[in-house]
């Protein structure tokens, strides 16, 4: 039980063991992290998020892409991996930036991160109803040629359902957190496990299709909305009518835009940092790369896999063209051709076609739950320092959980709810989910540079004390994870189109008021804490302990 | 040798103290561990088999953790307030800083390689968990060190094992658990035959060998007897493959 100064040798011919400190079984497994890191990204982003290259960058090389920004995202989770290892807390990069550059440079950066995903979780409550419920029943409805399903799915697009909706996903969701972390986890990766099992189950659909019955089966659905006898290649000639372009080729430079695509809906594969001191053996490194580098492989070899897929039984060009009608607002489709709708078509089956429309609604729950227990950590990781009220990391004592920050996020939630639900502006802000995050990215970067020279005592006792060529490995990584973020925001600026509805001037004002902001929130604690004697430098002589 | 049982006497005078606090306070506390199996061992066993123990292990009942905590930093011991957070209800460190000490407290369960109801039976005896609970809590480790076979050793050396608690082990109690749980059982049996083969290495003696070898094996006895639930039986069946036990994290 207690602690142990020195190592046991063999005694006789039995292994001894040695642990050299109490133990502590953690909540959380690998399997948990694992798909927590997955969860948001999975199924839903790529339905909606990935196509959205084709409006911008028609002539990109979507799979190329994938795959390039696969392997640059895996820095980016690579060397987080390695900063977690090494500092396995409760606040992820919050802790790291905090205690590696300065407690301010750390604050800033994470807060970023932090109003980036409160402003993500009202993306997906209102896509609770959008998104998924709609666009599911949609399908349906179009599917069986069913008018009253047809017509649930467009009484779900009103504004009434669309808060709603999301604000009883919100209650359920922190009702659920606020309960037991235990039956959050087992809601999460119950609906991560079926909603990519639709997935899969899209793909097989794909798989075992041929182009020629494919098309036969688009036709005879869609001829009642397309009023065309060959739907399929009327839908490619709407596409060309609307500004889509067929010929030319792959374009390069369109390739290289689309990486921010795949990084925006690809690279967060590292939320699990944030929740790492819940995590069981989070000091080893091999389960942080695992959980990050794994997962995120994972994530982009099934991209890369479902498209493939779709464009070999579907067709490129149609796959694209109907993206690309979808994102201009000219498809003649009920429904949006995500993937769901597109397998469902050829599916044979109805039960399959459901399966394949319905499963994808279940990504929401993890994809929300993701934003939820990620950001929960990042207000309890302040609240220990001082910078926010003590009070908010209050933890109930049955339940084991932090009410007073799950009420506090619930609350917030339901607002952002209601701008995204009624203010037409709210899609401003979309765009600066990303370039938030990335913002923490690209400091979390220098952080790993800096590690072994600004923190040597914890860098040589970390796990990822690794070298190549006499060089620690984790600075490597964080070099080649700065230059990601750097590419990142030369193509948001490169290419201001990416930016939906923001422009670069609005996007770095953003960044400012929001950077801003905290520091006003920073030198407020700051005052207040000197007041009562205990500055919060205190707080950040050292590492919280674990 | 000397300075050994100062250092004992110490930290059992701080964990008394804690105990006498919390009787004051009407709060169910019980100790466990190292310094639980020291104070249970009679004086007649071989001092060698004894070791110091570094902490106070404390165990209280569900939903007490809370009073606990206040009258353990009433009484000056240091809260490691984000451990404690993050695992309220379930677990809670404290430090005597100037002792260079540290308090565990385990609420309601027990959970290391494999979960324990250590609360349920809290009251049975005045000052530790009754002796099945801590001969149990060494059984269950599968990452066995020096110090839990010496823990192991002491206890089988100082108390029969039979029916009912006091200074017996209550077999027919460990050999419930067992039959309830094929994780527990599995390791228990590992652990059982680890000490007998290493019994020779702890106790020279003869006579005290034999002793203590007719207790592991009375124990063993026991715990096969026990019906087995179904669920026991249906994870019989898979057996070692797959891993039975959770692997717990260092802390402190």
């Amino acid at each position: 039980m207690s602690a142990t100064t020195s190592v046991q040798e063999l005694v006789g011919d039995r292994r001894i063991f040695v642990r050299n400190a109490t133990g502590l079984v953690r909540n959380a497994r690998l399997l948990d992290v694992s798909v927590f890191n997955a969860a948001g990204t999975t199924v839903i982003p790529y339905a909606t998020g990935l196509f959205y290259i084709f409006t911008i960058f028609p002539r990109a090389n979507l799979l190329l892409a994938i795959a390039v920004g696969g392997a640059l995202s895996a820095i980016t989770w690579g060397c987080l991996a390695l900063l977690t290892a090494t500092m396995p807390r409760t606040g992820g990069a919050y802790i790291f930036n905090s205690r590696i550059l300065s407690p301010i440079a750390g604050f800033v950066a994470d807060w970023l991160d932090l109003i980036s995903s409160v402003l993500a979780m009202a993306l997906w409550t209102t896509w609770f109803a959008t998104i998924g419920l709609s666009s599911a029943f949609s399908a349906w409805g179009a599917l069986e040629h069913d008018s009253t399903i047809s017509s649930w799915a467009t009484s779900m697009t009103a504004h009434g359902w669309e808060f709603g909706l999301g604000v009883a996903l919100t209650l359920v969701m922190f009702g659920l957190a606020a309960i037991s972390l235990k039956k959050s986890l087992w809601a999460q990766n119950l609906t991560f496990f079926v909603s990519v099992g639709g997935l899969v189950i899209a793909m097989l659909v794909m798989l075992l299709t041929s182009r020629t019955s494919y098309i036969a089966h688009f036709n005879h659905f869609a001829q009642p909305y397309t009023h065309a006898r060959d739907s399929y290649h009327s839908i490619i000639e709407q596409a060309v009518k609307a500004g889509y372009v067929t010929h030319g080729g792959y374009s390069m430079s369109q390739t290289i835009g689309s990486l921010f695509v795949v990084f925006t809906t690809s690279i967060w594969a590292w939320s699990s940092m944030y929740v790492s001191g819940e995590m069981r053996g989070a000091r080893s490194v091999r389960r942080q790369v695992i959980s990050m580098v794994g997962t995120g492989t994972f994530q982009i070899t099934l991209f890369f896999l479902a498209t493939l897929l779709f464009y070999r039984t579907a067709g490129h060009t149609f796959f694209v063209a109907n993206n690309y009608l979808n994102t201009v607002n000219k498809s003649p489709l009920p429904s949006p051709p995500y993937y769901t709708l597109l397998a469902a078509v050829a599916a044979t089956s109805p039960v399959l076609a459901a399966i394949i429309l319905f499963s994808f609604v279940l990504n929401i729950w993890c994809g929300f739950w993701q934003l939820v227990w990620q950001t929960s950590r990042q207000l309890f990781a302040y609240s220990f320092d001082g910078i926010l009220p003590e009070k908010l990391a209050e933890v109930n004592e049955r339940t084991h959980q932090p009410v007073v920050i799950l009420s506090v996020l619930a609350v917030a939630c339901i607002g952002m709810t209601a701008w995204a639900t009624y203010a037409v502006n709210f899609f401003n802000v979309w765009a600066y989910v990303g370039l938030f995050a990335f913002v923490m990215l690209a400091v979390s970067s220098l952080s790993a540079i800096l590690l072994p020279i600004r923190r040597r005592r914890e860098y040589e006792n970390s796990p990822a004390r690794v070298s190549l060529l006499g060089v620690p490995l984790i600075q490597i990584l964080g070099v080649g994870s700065l230059a990601v973020s750097v590419l990142y925001f030369f193509l948001a600026f490169h290419y201001p189109a990416l930016l939906g509805t923001a422009t670069v001037l609005q996007s770095i004002v953003a960044i400012v008021v929001v950077a801003v902001s905290a520091v006003l929130i920073y030198s407020a604690a700051n005052v207040y804490r000197n007041r009562r004697g205990t500055p919060l430098s205190y707080a950040f002589r050292e590492i919280p302990p674990e | 040798m000397e300075s050994t049982e100062v250092t004992r006497q110490a930290i059992a005078d701080d964990a008394l103290r804690i105990l006498r606090e919390a009787q004051g306070e009407n709060i169910p506390v019980r100790l466990l561990g190292g310094l639980a199996i020291l104070l249970r061992t009679p004086d007649e066993v071989d001092r060698s088999l004894l070791r110091t123990p570094q902490d106070i292990d404390l165990v209280t009942k569900s939903g007490r953790g809370k009073e606990l905590s206040r009258l353990l930093s009433t009484l000056g011991y240091e809260p490691n307030r984000q451990f404690n957070a993050i695992n309220a209800g379930v677990r809670q460190l404290f430090y005597d800083v100037a002792n260079q000490r540290q308090i565990d407290v385990f609420v309601g369960t027990f959970t290391m390689c494999h979960r324990l109801p250590i609360a349920a039976r809290l009251e049975r005896e005045a000052v530790t968990v009754p002796l099945a609970e801590l001969l149990l809590s060494k059984l269950q480790i599968v990452k066995l060190n020096e110090k839990d076979e010496r823990d192991i050793f002491a206890l089988l050396c100082g108390h029969p094992v039979g029916d009912g608690d006091g200074e017996t082990i209550n077999a027919d109690y460990i050999a419930t658990l067992c039959a309830e749980d094929w994780g527990l059982w599995r390791t228990c049996k590992m652990n059982v035959e680890r000490a007998r083969s290493a019994l020779p290495d702890y106790v020279p003696d003869a006579e005290r060998q034999a002793v203590m070898a007719d207790r592991l094996q009375s124990l063993w006895e026991r715990i096969e007897a026990a019906p087995k639930s179904r669920r026991w039986r249906i994870r019989a069946r898979v057996g070692d493959r797959i891993r039975w036990y959770e692997d717990p994290d260092e802390i402190g």
